[in-house]
């Protein structure tokens, strides 16, 4: 039970930064929304280019947006000392690691599920390709954010964490992305999602299951 | 309450700082590490609070015959005040309390006694050094609020804590770690001020 | 770490291979390893390329062009097998806490990046005539870049510390996170490919593969072994040196290597 009390504490006060310092998940989401709107001044606005590319861009452009935000995951912690809260805590620490990336993935994945139907109309693509995006986003972004726990707390204290993570963390992240992304596609030549959709929630779930664990395992290894 | 530490050696970046550390510590104890900057004393606080791992040799903490985890058996306070500057005073001590298994403790009593009562709701990040100090220390005295649950007391791992404290609050530290001693607490610290803390069975450990 | 490594000995009852599980030990063991493989990997290499090159005959279909496969499939091999390998020292390094292993793991990483490239180069050349372009976004091709990438990351990684044994085993977890996404990314690629119906590769040999191709196949394969053994006992003995440089068995190699080097 007292996981549970410890791991909910985390989560609340995690929910009440983001209530607080809302740059914390509108900044990564400012950040989406610009790189999206770049893509058509390099492309052209032809309506049937812009239909071919849309789902890549709003896609890799959901993820980059969610790996800038990998560093509030630990960094700050680290900075003020808390961390050591999290590591001196009886309860084990993947829960409560869980527990902090759940929180992100809550404020970040539903901010960006939200905006990237709206790109999808932007980018010429059918309303229903649209849902599809928003439900791969939701899925995707907690997956990238499960692995980049890993990397985040591996790099808590080195230098040049912050790029580094993203050489680490995207390579992993294919496969959720190819297969969020080949949902939208399916929808698009008028076929059915179902079978990405299910490998997609498949990998988030793999992911809670493993990523947690070797994130605590990180974690002690670079506060040790 | 017990600590027993035997031929302990700690690396900091992978570069030896201490070796064949041997004492023990009863409830009772106020032990204070003493040493030259980059001894280790630091390194030894975070060993014994399980933040850190020995390079060689052991430790153990127990209770009657019961061996308890460093988490279980410490309470470490560091240089860092561990408190996030967006929330308040109160947020910030029920997460401590929380993650240490201690919900339901007694936020305002822990500040009462550090004089620091009147900080309850403010934001952390709005408070003077000292201040931030004093609240911060407060984590040491969460106790549930309730004598339903009798809870374990928890070693005291204090480093530096007398750095950005007034005189008078230096004083207040000293007598809460007099009353935690009396009360069958353990205090292990380090410091280069020489603040006289009553306790009727102090030792030291040189590095 | 010596607590480690003393009770990993007394747990397993101070094997043989315990005894080289100590770098002092292993030094030499490595310079005798590496020295073997050089010669063999040069042996093997000049007879396999001349098999391969030469006593081969040529494809009916693709012409002399072919014959980057003698490169080309062995240094693929050898990228997939090097990153199981540095997996695996690094399981044993985290699970054990032998400092060897580490270093193993370590030695291993620069080797299977460059076979990675090897592989991608020789088979950017082998498919310009073959399928009139450097590259294709086939299944295979994007997961040795993938492969490439977490070797890349790897090393980036280890370097990233000042704290050699931090980078050590973050490094190490990171080769285990790697090894286990590998065959999951290898299947989104294929799944991937399949969906937006990409071009497929050639089928390679097919029935009427010549034996002398086979045995030129062969014998590649096994000098790549002897090489890549042989760099990274090479590599290891480096990073012994670097790090045991201090210690009391270092000393006389160190003033053998420079007594070498003046006369």
């Amino acid at each position: 039970m007292s996981l549970f009390a410890a791991a909910g504490a985390v989560f609340r006060r995690e929910i009440r930064l983001f209530a607080r310092r809302k740059s914390d998940w509108a900044n990564p989401l400012m950040f989406f929304l610009i790189v999206c709107s770049l893509f058509p001044f390099a492309v052209g606005s032809e309506a049937e280019r812009l239909r071919t590319i849309g789902i890549g861009v709003i896609f890799v452009g959901a993820l980059l947006a969610a790996m800038l935000a990998l560093p509030r995951l630990f960094d700050e912690d680290a900075r003020d000392g808390s961390l050591e809260l999290l590591l001196t805590s009886p309860e084990p620490l993947a829960g409560l690691i869980l527990a902090r990336v759940a929180a992100l993935a809550l404020a970040l994945a539903s901010a960006l599920a939200c905006v990237a139907p709206l790109f999808a109309l932007f980018y010429a693509l059918p309303a229903e390709v649209a849902l599809t995006l928003a439900w791969a986003v939701l899925v995707a972004v907690p997956t990238l954010l499960l692995i980049g726990a890993i990397a985040a707390a591996l790099l808590v204290s080195a230098r040049g964490g912050a790029i580094l993570t993203a050489v680490l963390v995207l390579p992993l992240a294919i496969p959720t992305l190819v297969f969020g992304a080949g949902a939208a596609q399916r929808v698009l030549y008028g076929e059915s999602p179902l079978a990405e959709l299910a490998l997609q929630a498949a990998f988030l779930l793999l992911a809670l299951a493993l990523c947690p664990l070797a994130a605590s395992a990180a974690l002690k290894i670079s506060t040790e | 309450m017990k600590l027993h530490v035997q031929s302990l050696a700690a690396e900091r970046s992978s570069r030896g700082v201490f070796a064949g550390l041997d004492f023990t510590a009863e409830a009772g104890t106020l032990l204070r590490i003493t040493g030259a900057n980059g001894a280790g004393k630091t390194t030894l606080l975070r060993v014994l609070a399980g933040l850190g791992a020995p390079a060689d040799g052991q430790f153990t903490w127990s209770h009657d015959t019961a061996l308890l985890t460093p988490a279980q058996a410490a309470c470490f306070v560091g240089h860092s005040n561990a408190f996030n500057d967006a929330l308040t005073v109160r947020e910030n001590l029920d997460y401590v309390a929380a993650l240490a298994d201690q919900p339901r403790t007694d936020a305002v009593a822990a500040l009462e006694a550090l004089g620091v009562r009147a900080l309850l709701n403010r934001r952390f990040g709005a408070l003077s050094q000292g201040q931030k100090k004093r609240c911060s220390l407060a984590r040491l005295l969460l106790r549930p609020s309730s004598a339903a649950a009798p809870q374990r007391r928890r070693a005291w791992l204090l480093d530096e804590p007398f750095v950005a404290l007034d005189v008078d609050s230096q004083a207040v530290l000293a007598g809460l770690m007099t009353q935690e001693l009396a009360a069958g607490g353990m205090v292990i610290y380090t410091s280069h001020q020489a603040v006289p803390i009553a306790a009727a069975n102090a030792a030291e450990v040189a590095l | 770490m010596a607590r480690t490594e003393q009770q990993s000995t007394e747990r397993y009852g101070g094997r043989w291979f315990w005894r080289y599980a100590s770098p002092a030990a292993f030094f030499p063991l490595a310079g005798r390893i590496e020295r073997l493989c050089w010669a063999v990997a040069a042996v093997l290499g000049v007879l396999g390329l001349y098999l391969g090159l030469f006593r081969a005959p040529v494809d009916a279909q693709q012409g002399e062009v072919y014959r980057v496969i003698f490169i080309h499939v062995p240094a693929a091999w050898m990228a997939m097998i090097i990153y199981l390998a540095m997996a695996f020292w690094s399981l044993l390094g985290l699970w054990l806490g032998t400092r060897l292993s580490f270093m193993m793991s370590r030695a291993l990483a620069p080797t299977g990046a460059l076979m990675t490239l090897i592989a991608l180069w020789t088979g950017a050349f082998w498919g310009r005539p073959t399928w009139g372009t450097y590259w294709v976004w086939d299944a295979k091709l994007t997961s040795f870049l993938i492969l490439f990438f977490l070797y890349v990351g790897y090393i980036a990684l280890a370097e990233a510390f000042d704290d050699v044994r931090k980078g050590d085993r973050a490094s190490a977890l990171i080769a285990l996170v790697g090894a286990i996404n590998v065959p999951i990314i290898y299947f989104a690629a294929v799944w991937w490919n399949s969906l937006h119906q990409g071009p497929s590769v050639v089928k390679q040999g097919g029935p009427s593969i010549a034996p002398i191709m086979l045995w030129a196949m062969l014998t590649m394969t096994f000098a790549f072994w002897a090489w890549c053994i042989a760099a990274a006992m090479h590599r290891v003995r480096s990073v012994i040196i670097e790090r045991e440089r201090n210690a009391v068995w270092m000393k006389p190699v160190v003033r053998g290597q420079a007594e070498r080097e003046r006369t």
